[in-house]
């Protein structure tokens, strides 16, 4: 017997209805003004309340990378471009090839 | 990470890579898979080396010439050694001898040549452990510097649809918001990151006030919860017509745990900052694909 089946005799027999119950249950939990997902009733209860607008503003200015003399290195991101310009300007080129973008992605 | 803390940062390597050398950074999993013209180059340069099997890592340092001629390959870290293996390249390297005709590029395999949408969005996005690494150990004090980077793209119809959420108010779109904490809300501080599985978002709430005020939090955990983050976000956001002109966000929370490649996270839950900010395209990174779309642009805008 498959759970359909079981559902539309309990129906039938007047047990609870699922479907209802289900939807009553995702209503209620978009009906939490900002929550896209889960409950507001999460418990996060850590000293991270601390994130107002002097916090954020501190964050976001310590989260620009500063003084990077690596990022001072002219990188091209374009193998085949590195290649035209070594060929022109009669250079070698010097590869940094990692898993995940040296640039950016770690 | 640490190459641009270790490596790059000696004064002769600079001057070499400056004067004497063209410098091209790549995230060998795309070259060495892709079937084009660029990805036969990219062959053709690290066969000569010691990663000659192409279905693992390939990565390190190689010098070679515009006809793709090997000259160096090394693996290392310490700028002494790579920079050795650079004077012996330049001493042998005969630029006269040099065929300087340029390789036409006459293949692009699409599964491995991501650019940003067109008039679509691009965030920066760094992180940052804020605390936690204990201060006698030189390479965790490097990674409590470390500042983690990335990119998020959005696609010119999201564009407009979060430049209209921030001019009326209301929930940052579901897609949208999820995109960012499955593939941005993660620590990359120390290398390549695990995303979050959908059903490890356990959490999430994104909204923009009318006056442009972005609050919300999120809590994301692995079924096992070995690995999670319990975050709040906070920011400014502006726009324009159609445009996004300010999407200033940071998150702030409490991380756990490690994945394959971030090992040596400090001990227990520790703070995690996030930050996201327009890119400009002043910045040569801002054309990095995002993390998360290695081999899976699709997946990363579903």
């Amino acid at each position: 017997m498959n759970s359909h089946t079981s559902t539309q005799k309990k129906r039938r027999n007047g047990g609870p209805n699922i479907e209802l119950i289900l939807v009553m249950v995702l209503v209620g939990l978009f009906a939490n003004t900002g929550f896209l997902f889960g409950s507001n009733n999460d418990e996060f209860k850590t000293s991270q309340k601390d994130l107002n607008e002097a916090e954020f503003k501190k964050l976001h200015a310590e989260l620009v990378p500063k003084n990077e003399t690596w990022k001072t290195i002219p990188w091209e991101t374009d193998l085949l471009a590195a290649q035209a310009m070594a060929a022109e300007q009669k250079k070698l080129i010097f590869i940094w090839s990692m898993d995940g973008h040296p640039l950016g992605c770690t | 990470m640490l190459d641009r803390e270790l490596t790059f940062a000696n004064p002769e390597m600079l001057k070499f890579l400056k004067e004497d050398f063209i410098p091209v950074a790549i995230d060998q999993w795309y070259e060495r898979r892709q079937k084009d013209t660029k990805g036969d180059f990219y062959r053709k340069i690290a066969g000569q080396g010691p990663r000659k099997d192409f279905n693992q890592t390939t990565q390190g340092r190689y010098v070679c010439d515009a006809n793709g001629k090997l000259y160096a390959y090394n693996n290392n870290r310490g700028p002494d050694r790579i920079l050795e293996e650079m004077k012996k390249a330049l001493a042998s390297f005969k630029p006269d001898e040099i065929d300087s005709s340029t390789i036409k590029e006459k293949k692009k395999d699409p599964r491995f040549n991501f650019t940003a949408p067109e008039n679509g969005l691009v965030l920066r996005v760094h992180s940052k452990v804020l605390d936690g690494y204990t201060p006698n150990d030189d390479w965790r004090d490097v990674f409590q510097r470390s500042i983690g980077r990335d990119n998020a793209w959005f696609t010119f119809e999201e564009r407009k649809q979060l430049a209209k959420v921030i001019q009326n108010g209301g929930d940052i779109p579901t897609k949208l918001a999820l995109r960012i904490a499955r593939f941005h809300l993660i620590d990359n501080t120390r290398g390549e990151p695990p995303k979050w599985k959908p059903e490890e978002v356990k959490n999430l709430s994104m909204s923009i006030s009318k006056e442009g005020v972005l609050t919300g939090s999120a809590h994301l955990e692995t079924a096992d919860g070995k690995r999670g983050y319990q975050t709040e976000f906070y920011g400014l956001a502006k726009s324009e017509s159609e445009s996004v002109t300010q999407f200033d966000l940071v998150a702030k929370g409490e991380f756990w745990g490690v994945g394959r490649y971030t090992s040596r996270a400090p001990k227990g839950k520790f703070p995690l900052a996030i930050a996201f900010r327009i890119a400009d395209g002043s910045d040569t990174a801002d054309s990095v694909a995002p993390h998360a779309a290695k081999g899976w642009l699709d997946g990363y805008f579903q």
